[in-house]
């Protein structure tokens, strides 16, 4: 049997305001308790607000900066280049933003910060929406879900932001979920060992802005993976790619049918996800077979 | 307000979230609970099957075979030959394959022999005493259990040694003599007074057995062979099934001609026909439905196979017919018709439709019924003692079990109906009765998070090739090695029972889950302050071992 062992350091607090179930607190859980005490990070307007609590309160025994919707990367190489300045270099700063902030709204200055390799750890909670202002569409959402400002289903495809920070040859960039626990977290340990700027975009199936019970985070996380359609890899360097976990065999339906954003698909349009999903796989496979990590 | 709060200005985060109760969102929250899983509710004995099975994994041999212990005194004897209901139900047969229970048991109990394993010691001695009559399974099962609450148990029984059936019924190739010997020899250890060559059968010794005991117990079993009439005239020839598992038992090589017919379809059948190949004989089982309806278990009918005994199916025999020096059996040609009570198609005679088979010897082995105690006011129903779910017969203080209460002739059914009627026993001389060890409903599949469980295959089973099987009567079933016991054991689900795995730990987003230290009590604390009733824990318990429970407030 799988079997977990994980050290953890007491840096998020219980109290905190995030949904029950909630799969992005699980995440932080791991990121802030891993990292430890010895950090800094940046917020973005984002569902990190609440989780962090109302004021005076706050969920993470750490520093905190609310930085500006659009500038969560160079807002934390700042503080990283201050501390270094300070002769604090051993400090982390750690950014931890949604989709939104940054598929969108953040882009420019993350592709800034990653084409100086600012030395600054990138956490992406990707629920693929605007899911704490009432669930607007993002360029993460995926094709034909359902959002408040796409009613009738998104009509774009998500966009795919591991290729675009491997094409900035940035020196980590890796895919990861709740549902598979210790790939989760190794990959916490291996980026916090590791210097430049080095990204994880973690996939947090939203309970409310997708449509699925309340203790379903994991399981959904699982399905996503399981079908392929969110398959776990990292990519370091920009060349060497490395997959951990990928589709086994399920269709994309068994994932999309437990969702309620989904619910209005016709036949054909479940056939076009898992179409433009084997795409995807086939694209990540030659991928990973022409630059492996191993090789 | 102080003047330090003062001081700090009110834009400053000061204060940690840990102070906030968010348990009060809540609607629902987590308990945890041993279920019971499907192996322990077919379980005649209703074994802790995943718990022992936790301790097999661990190393902790001596201690699963206590758990083992607690509810079977002879686990080396079930090992080898219960009809293993606990493995129909697994969990995981529905996964990859089900698990080899029955050899995980018989490893632990061939290794508490060779150890010498004792019993745990008996409760302090209470005044009260019971007599059991018959010292088969039941019988035996219910002394121990008895023995084990510290009342004083004498047991009545016929033959010249305890076992019953078990003894006398099972031949070695199943069930080794020694075996049997080292398990009754464990329990002797206990103290229980056996009264050997002593039958009970007329109403005056029971009648003295009801004043002299506070309760008895009767597990007699079905000792009277089902005859045809048209054989009755044939002593010679036609010989019965259950006297001739008995002679060879004690000992005896009984005398068989070169042709042999077995008719019958149940154990008893297969066991004679076996028995009968292994004396050197052609044997062929003549049953009058087809091998589908056989109730006998179907590793059995497998293992004939394999030692060359051949099945002649949908025939009834009728008639002996002598032809020069040539004996036949005339056979009826059957066919199957309606469902009868059994529920299987009844056969129904094909008119005219008539066949011989040569034979030197025919063993009938149609079942057996009861003897009916003489004891007024017992009541029967459908031949056989009636008694309740407690296995109390009509007449207080007496109950009954084994093969007298029940058609089922299984040896752990027997063995459950002991344990029973000695937890009844003890509730009705003022014990505390039956003890529930799980609560909650049934562990079923769909409960199970499989992504913790990855598909493995079943430990392949081990028998003696087929050729070294009909000259002797060697155990044929081998037991598992070490390592196959605990990869079994690996693959246990444990349905419904904590093994501290800690998931539900590391999957709370609220950290609301403690983890206590070892052996106090319960092994998590749901701190219900911070608790949101997500309900996550209990999803990704491998084993369904949380439940989520509604609170009003």
């Amino acid at each position: 049997m799988k079997h977990y062992e994980i050290a953890e350091e007491k840096v998020f607090l219980p109290g905190h305001g995030a949904c029950p179930g909630c799969a992005m607190a699980l995440a932080l859980r791991y990121v802030l308790n891993i990292f430890g005490r010895n950090s800094v990070a940046v917020i973005p307007p984002s569902c990190m607000g609440p989780m962090m609590g109302a004021q005076p309160y706050s969920s993470m025994l750490i520093p905190i900066f609310h930085n500006s919707f659009e500038s969560s990367a160079s807002s934390a190489a700042g503080i990283k280049r201050a501390l270094r300045a300070r002769d604090r270099d051993d400090v982390n700063v750690l950014a931890l933003a949604g989709d939104g902030g940054t598929y969108d709204i953040g882009l420019q200055a993350l592709s800034s910060v990653a084409e100086h390799n600012e030395d600054i750890v990138y956490i992406c909670m990707d629920n693929e929406g605007y899911m704490n202002t009432g669930t607007q569409k993002s360029s993460s959402t995926p094709r034909h879900a359902y959002t408040t400002s796409t009613p009738g289903g998104k009509e774009s495809r998500k966009k795919n932001l591991v290729e675009i920070m491997a094409a900035h040859h940035v020196p980590y960039v890796a895919t990861a979920n709740i549902g598979y626990l210790d790939d989760f977290v190794t990959k916490i340990h291996k980026i916090k060992d590791m210097k430049g700027t080095r990204m994880i975009i973690v996939l947090i199936p939203c309970i409310d802005g997708w449509g699925f019970p309340g203790d379903a985070a994991a399981t959904m996380s699982r399905l996503a993976v399981q079908t392929g359609v969110f398959p776990l890899y990292e990519v370091e360097d920009g060349t060497k790619y490395t997959i951990n976990h990928g589709p086994e065999g399920l269709p994309v339906e068994t994932y999309i049918s437990r969702q309620r954003r989904y619910r209005h698909l016709t036949a054909e349009q479940v056939s076009e996800i898992q179409k433009e999903v084997d795409e995807n796989w086939a694209k990540l496979e030659g991928m990973a077979n022409l630059f492996s990590a191993t090789m | 307000m102080s003047k330090t709060a003062e001081a700090v200005p009110t834009i400053w985060t000061n204060k940690r979230s840990d102070a906030l109760n968010t348990g009060t969102w809540r609607s629902a929250i987590p308990v945890y609970q041993n279920r019971p899983s499907p192996c322990h509710l077919a379980c005649p004995v209703h074994g802790h099957i995943p718990v022992w099975i936790e301790m097999l994994r661990k190393g902790l041999l001596h201690e699963a075979w206590q758990k083992i212990v607690e509810n079977n005194p002879f686990p080396s004897v079930t090992g080898r030959v219960c009809h293993h209901p606990c493995e129909d139900a697994c969990n995981r047969s529905e996964h990859d394959a089900n698990l080899s229970i029955r050899l995980m048991e018989r490893y632990l109990a061939d290794l508490a022999l060779e150890k010498g394993w004792l019993f745990p010691e008996t409760a302090s001695p209470k005044k009260e005493k019971v007599a059991i009559i018959g010292g088969g399974p039941a019988g035996l099962s219910a002394a121990y259990q008895l023995k084990l609450k510290g009342y004083t148990v004498e047991i009545f029984e016929t033959k010249p040694k305890l076992g019953g059936l078990l003894r006398y019924g099972i031949p070695n190739y199943r069930l080794p003599a020694k075996v049997l010997d080292q398990e009754l020899n464990r329990l002797a250890k206990l103290g229980i007074k056996y009264h050997t060559e002593t039958a009970i059968t007329g109403a005056a010794e029971y009648k003295q057995l009801q004043n002299k005991y506070d309760a008895l117990f009767i597990a007699t079993g079905a000792q009277r062979p089902r005859k045809l009439a048209q054989f009755e005239n044939n002593p010679e020839t036609v010989l019965d099934g259950l006297d001739l598992l008995y002679r060879i038992n004690s000992g005896q090589k009984p005398e068989l001609g070169p042709k042999v017919l077995v008719i019958g379809g149940g154990n008893t059948a297969l066991d004679t026909a076996r028995c009968a190949k292994r004396l050197a004989a052609d044997v062929t089982i003549v049953y009058r439905r087809t091998e589908n309806q056989m109730p006998s278990q179907e590793t059995e009918i497998l293992e004939a196979k394999e030692e060359g005994i051949r099945f002649t199916f949908l025939a009834s025999p009728v008639k002996l017919e002598k032809e020069n020096e040539t004996q036949k059996l005339v056979c009826q040609k059957m066919q199957l018709g309606e469902k009868d009570a059994s529920g299987r198609p009844r056969p129904e005679p094909i008119k005219d439709a008539f066949f011989a088979l040569e034979t030197d010897t025919v063993i009938m082995a149609l079942g057996s019924d009861i003897e009916t105690p003489p004891i007024d006011e017992l009541e029967t129903q459908d031949h056989l003692i009636k008694v309740d779910a407690n296995q109390q017969t009509s007449v207080k203080n007496i109950l009954a079990g084994g093969d007298l209460t029940s058609n089922d002739r299984f040896v752990s059914s027997a063995l459950g109906a002991g344990k029973i009627a000695a937890e009844q026993i003890d509730l009705l001389l003022g014990g505390t009765g039956k003890e529930e060890h799980f609560t909650g409903t049934e562990v079923l599949y769909e409960q199970i998070n499989t992504f913790y469980f990855p598909k493995n295959p079943a430990t392949t089973k081990s028998l003696l090739p087929a050729s070294e099987r009909t000259r002797n009567f060697q155990e044929v079933q081998l037991g598992l090695t070490e390592q196959q016991a605990l990869y079994e054991a690996a693959r246990c689900f444990n349905c419904g029972w904590c093994v501290s795995c800690d998931n539900c730990f590391y999957f709370c987003p609220d950290m609301a889950i403690k983890i206590n230290n070892p052996g106090n009590g319960e092994n998590y604390t749901i701190l219900e302050q911070y608790c949101k009733g997500c309900g996550l824990c209990v999803k990704e318990c491998p084993r369904g071992a949380i439940v989520l429970k509604e609170e009003s407030k």
